[in-house]
């Protein structure tokens, strides 16, 4: 099984640009491919070494990770930093992340696909995932942004901004937390339109208004709709740790809503790099049906 | 220049998302007059350090930069070096199918903040500025430290480059270097740039509706000597930003050119 972190390395055990040379030195199917070719990852520069302000240290000088989550001068937890889930990615077999299969929480078959939903992700996966948006430059949907590469959660009072790095192109959210309603009708988009709302120590962030052409994972290719309605419960657990629970109500595609957890893991000391995809170019090489 | 011809680099690709409701949403803190309109020529707000908060969605206004960016200068002000003149010709004769943003790449700096349909959003924090930029192919954030950092010293060259801030009495000076040499500096004058390239932007937040712009462009292998120019951009209040995405250069093989 092939199997690789995307992962960036802080402490000194591996090169900086180990996620690039990962990137670039894995050229298998076209699930790599959707991964990989379209992405340039410019190796970086001293700033991925730059120490992130405020953050509590051991004696030794490292982030002490598990140390409390910071708060707000108003009070609610600060979700403030450069986040990032670390799973395998598995291209083959079983997969193990999230990003590949988003009901990986769930037993298999459990996933309450409606027929045709079944019947597209199983194309989906016979055609060996050529039609990834992804593999076209462009930017994947929510919550799969949330399980490809580091983002940096800016929180202000009135409104939580997200950057993500992708493996596509930089992204970015605007989640709204000053009270104000979802749009009734909004123009689909990729990323929706989003608002949060703190339960206790817990962001809740409400999005609608997508596109139907975001796939939900990669591996599995969970179709949406532009009835998906996606709830994310942000709850950063200490320091170091951001709990990412999430909900896929989109009845048009599934029978009920269903839910899946991730754990991130705070990088700090470093940067976000940009993205830049390519323009899909190697995509006249990829085989499918 | 071409007009048609620029006008089938800009028209094809974009793809502008009709609005929400959102886009009629009233901005918070925004000082009315009585009509509740936004009160325009009010005080530029302060942050509470004290500093001019320069944080808006914002529009350029005037002649197109993005265009021309030296549209307010005489030809003679912008000294380029002989290769950057032959390239910028070549590229004005041609339909500017090689623009970058042809490919669905993203404009670089300053042609992200030039556009007079594109607005841009500021985020001013005590440690960091974050810009989120429409653009006309994808969404596209910068961030600049105003932590004191330096900038790097060589770092792997991108689009939008490595960008510190500090203040210099009411104006925020921004200096950018990293850039790739692919990027262009305007679209109608196919102006080049070099990984040379330094950038230093001056925000100057004269009122509540307006923003002064200085960028002075300083690449040595591109031209003889910098050059500066001036962009009046004004607040755009109760709206936000529209996402834009890049639909992989669909038609970019019906373009014609040299």
């Amino acid at each position: 099984m092939l199997e690789f972190h995307v992962n960036r390395c802080y402490d000194g055990e591996m090169p900086m640009d180990s996620r690039a040379f990962l990137f670039r030195s894995i050229r298998a199917s076209a699930v790599a491919a959707v991964l990989l070719s379209s992405t340039s990852v410019p190796a970086s520069a001293q700033w991925l070494n730059y120490p992130t302000a405020g953050i509590p240290r051991t004696a030794d000088g490292k982030p002490n990770l598990s140390a409390p989550a910071p708060k707000t001068p108003d009070g609610k937890p600060d979700l403030s930093g450069i986040w990032e889930v670390r799973e395998p990615i598995s291209l083959y077999g079983a997969y193990t992340s999230h990003f590949m299969d988003l009901a990986l929480d769930l037993k298999p078959g459990e996933a309450p696909f409606q027929p045709w939903a079944k019947a597209l992700s199983q194309e989906r996966r016979e055609n060996q995932h050529k039609d990834d948006p992804l593999n076209q430059c462009m930017p994947p949907g929510v919550p799969r942004i949330n399980t490809i590469a580091p983002f940096k959660i800016v929180q202000n009072p009135a409104l939580v901004i997200v950057l993500y790095e992708t493996t596509a192109v930089s992204a970015f959210r605007q989640i709204f937390t000053d009270g104000r309603p979802l749009p009734k009708d909004p123009q689909p988009t990729w990323l929706g339109y989003s608002v949060g709302s703190w339960e206790g120590n817990v962001l809740k962030v409400d999005t609608t208004g997508f596109n139907d052409r975001g796939w939900i994972d990669t591996g599995m290719g969970h179709p949406q709709t532009e009835a998906l309605h996606v709830i994310e419960r942000f709850r950063r657990t200490d320091f170091g740790h951001l709990e990412i629970g999430m909900t896929i109500d989109d009845p048009k595609a599934y029978t009920k809503p269903w839910t899946a957890t991730m754990q991130a893991n705070l990088l700090p000391d470093t940067e976000l790099l940009e993205m830049a995809c390519e323009n899909s170019k190697g995509l006249e090489h990829l085989v499918g049906k | 220049m071409n007009t048609i011809s620029q006008i089938s680099v800009l028209v094809i690709i974009f793809v502008v998302a009709a609005p929400a409701q959102w886009l009629n949403y009233p901005t918070a803190g925004l000082p009315r007059t009585r009509d509740g309109k936004p009160d325009l020529a009010a005080h530029a707000p302060k942050t509470a350090s004290g500093k001019p908060d320069l944080s808006g969605i914002w529009l350029p206004t005037g002649a197109s930069h993005f265009q021309d960016l030296a549209v307010d200068l005489k030809p003679e002000e912008v000294p380029y070096q002989p290769w950057a003149k032959d390239l910028a010709a070549r590229r004005q004769e041609g339909v500017h199918k090689d623009d970058p943003l042809a490919q669905c790449m993203p404009p670089g700096v300053p042609r992200v903040e030039t556009h007079n349909d594109h607005p841009f959003k500021i985020i001013q924090m005590e440690r960091e500025l974050v810009m989120l930029y429409e653009t006309s192919t994808n969404d596209v954030f910068r961030e600049v430290f105003t932590d004191g950092r330096a900038l790097p010293k060589d770092p792997q060259p991108s689009w939008k480059g490595y960008s510190v801030g500090k203040w210099e009495g009411d104006t925020m000076v921004v200096d950018s270097i990293g850039f790739n040499d692919r990027g262009w500096i305007d679209t109608g004058m196919g102006r080049p740039q070099t990984e040379a390239l330094h950038v230093t932007e001056r925000f100057r937040r004269l009122n509540l509706g307006n923003l002064e712009l200085g960028i002075t462009i300083d690449d040595p292998k591109a031209y003889t000597k910098p050059w500066t120019v001036k962009i009046n951009l004004r607040l755009v209040p109760d709206t936000e930003l529209i996402e834009t995405a890049c639909e992989n250069s669909r038609n970019t093989e019906h373009m014609v050119g040299k």
